[in-house]
């Protein structure tokens, strides 16, 4: 089994990520011919240039590149084809804590909603594990990502029927489909520290990651302090995924899609396989964002839902080529 | 690091006490085969001997280091250990799998030449070298086998610890594999196995451990060690032990 080699892999996303940001900037209902990026002619175009299109495009390299490194260290930590944030509940978690805070109208500073997605998402991850530890097969920890999203979704529909008016419900909702539509500096600011810092932590858990392959024992075996791996990826992880909810909502499948297209370019080694899954995440929802900008409806559709469309059979179809190790 | 010694562990799992006062010690450069039925102790006793499992009482040490104070990753340079779970998650292919091996040994950039080095001896080793790029989830039972081994040997530690190595091969991978296992011995690694199999224990340990319900009955030579009365006393099985051309013959004839 011949990959092409790292470096290719990686100078080629590189160019691919940056291509499809530079056409992010132009697309959309109003199109931008690239030649505006270098003379300030027009100043309305410049104004949804730098205002709109620029944040947005770098937000979704952002929340794309998180999710799929979220994605591709939980697959390697619980050696499961099928883990993504977004099905073992670690985003809607993330979720209900960026809610619960719109609910309680705490949101008095700008960081306390991406805190709170942070902790709900850190606490998704804490409560996986314990109810996956026992025994930790595939099948467990889909079993309690289900516990989890079935957790979230009660509070968030608790926070939606006791919402106190219909602009708190209409938010609330806004907030679980996930988008990337009319993002500002602010929201850049907000989640990227979360997602930087969260990542490095994931990055440093590369060598543990590729131990696992030989399951825990082996992996301690190798000298591999699994504690120590269990909570840097619950830090990284959580500041990850919440950052990304906390501007974004929830995006799911990302995280699942991503590492296995990944893969045949680079092997199927997790700890090599995390910078090639980010560079591919940001591709994905940098081309997935384009889409929903251009699709012909009255109201923009959801990232968020566009992308469970594409994901959800993806997910079957992993799911059907599982069937016999599940069994 | 000439002894790997157990002084006096203890072992409870749940309420059951796994391995009472067992002292031992192992010599560099020897097969020690671990015998025993099932659950009298043999896996968790190779278990602590690797430093993966903390004795409730008593203490391993390596050379004159307990391995208690000892860094995971220094014990992990000096201890290969071959779990029985034969996991491999990921289908990746057999030279990085063997590469896998070399973790202890490397830091977080690209491979050394003494890396590749080691991991191309390892596959020379069990006679993998072709099966390089082959996909190690694809592979038969005794070719997995044999990849994992190399993981292990890839490491180049001075301790081998493998926890049922020669089980689900077939005769001929059996012999093999107890032939390179003599091999590394004769070149100065200590190595520790659990066996279920008496005949193959005989042939290939200079030394054997009879543990029945976690303390040691028979610590000696394998000709001393594997007698009608020990057998019987462990295993609870009459048989018959003659001495052939190849080393002793156990035929177990019954249930005692």
């Amino acid at each position: 089994m011949k990959h092409p080699p790292l470096s290719i892999v990686l100078i080629g996303g590189v160019v691919l990520v940056l291509g499809l940001a530079v056409l992010s900037l132009s697309v959309g209902r109003i199109w931008i011919p690239l030649a505006t990026f270098l003379n300030d002619a027009d100043t309305t175009q410049r104004a949804i240039l730098l205002g709109l299109r620029v944040p947005r495009t770098l937000l979704a390299m952002l929340v794309g590149g998180g999710l799929a490194l979220c994605g591709a260290a939980l697959q390697g930590y619980t050696r499961n084809p099928l883990a993504d944030p977004g099905i073992l509940g670690v985003s809607p978690m993330a979720a209900l804590g960026a809610v619960t805070t719109l609910y309680l109208g705490l949101n008095t500073t700008p960081w306390v909603l991406p805190a709170a997605a942070v902790g709900g998402a850190m606490l998704g991850i804490v409560l996986l594990l314990l109810l996956a530890r026992l025994t930790g097969g595939v099948v467990t920890f889909l079993l309690a990502g289900v516990v989890l999203q079935s957790l979230a979704g009660a509070g968030v529909a608790l926070a939606l029927s006791l919402a106190p008016n219909p602009w708190a419900i209409n938010e609330i909702v806004n907030w679980l489909l996930g988008s990337l539509q009319d993002r500002s500096v602010n929201e850049l600011q907000l989640a990227t520290p979360f997602v930087l810092v969260g990542a490095a932590l994931i990055f440093t858990t590369r060598r543990a990651l590729d131990a696992l392959t030989l399951g825990e024992t082996g992996a301690r075996a190798l000298g591999i302090e699994l504690d120590t791996t269990r909570v840097l990826l619950v830090l990284g992880v959580g500041l990850v995924a919440g950052g990304c909810v906390a501007v974004t909502g929830v995006i799911s499948f990302v995280g699942l899609v991503v590492p296995h297209l990944v893969r045949p370019l680079v092997g199927a080694r997790p700890g090599r396989l995390l910078f090639p899954s980010a560079l591919g995440g940001a591709a994905l929802v940098l081309a997935a964002d384009m889409l929903v900008r251009l699709t012909p409806a009255a109201a923009e559709l959801r990232l968020g839902v566009a992308l469970s469309v594409l994901g959800a059979p993806f997910f079957l179809l992993l799911l059907v080529q599982q069937r016999r190790r599940l069994a | 690091m000439k002894q790997l010694s157990a002084k006096g562990l203890r072992v409870r799992l749940g309420d059951r006490l796994v391995l009472d006062d067992v002292s031992a010690t192992f010599d560099a450069g020897n097969v020690t085969a671990i015998l025993g039925p099932n659950g009298a102790g043999k896996s968790t006793l190779l278990t602590c001997l690797a430093g993966l499992l903390k004795p409730a009482r008593g203490s391993v040490k390596l050379g004159d280091e307990s391995l208690d104070t000892l860094p995971s990753r220094l014990r992990a340079q000096r201890i290969g250990f071959l779990p029985q779970l034969q996991e491999i998650a990921w289908s990746v292919d057999v030279a990085t799998l063997v590469a896998l091996g070399r973790l202890p040994h490397r830091g977080f950039g690209t491979p050394t030449v003494a890396d590749q080095f080691a991991v191309e001896q390892a596959l020379h080793a069990v006679g993998l070298t072709d099966f390089a790029d082959r996909v190690a989830t694809s592979l038969s039972g005794g070719e997995r086998a044999r990849a994992l081994l190399a993981r292990v040997l890839a490491g180049e530690p001075p301790w081998l610890l493998a926890d049922e190595p020669l089980t689900g091969l077939d005769v001929g991978y059996q012999l093999d594999a107890c032939k390179l296992l003599r091999r590394i011995a004769s070149a100065g690694i200590g190595v520790v196995l659990t066996l279920h199999d008496l005949q193959l224990a005989a042939r290939v340990a200079d030394r054997i451990l009879l543990l029945r319900d976690g303390k040691i009955v028979a610590d000696a030579a394998p000709a001393e060690a594997l007698t009608t009365a020990t057998i019987k006393q462990v295993y609870g099985v009459d048989s018959e032990i003659t001495t052939g051309a190849h080393g002793l013959v156990i035929d177990v004839v019954g249930r005692a």
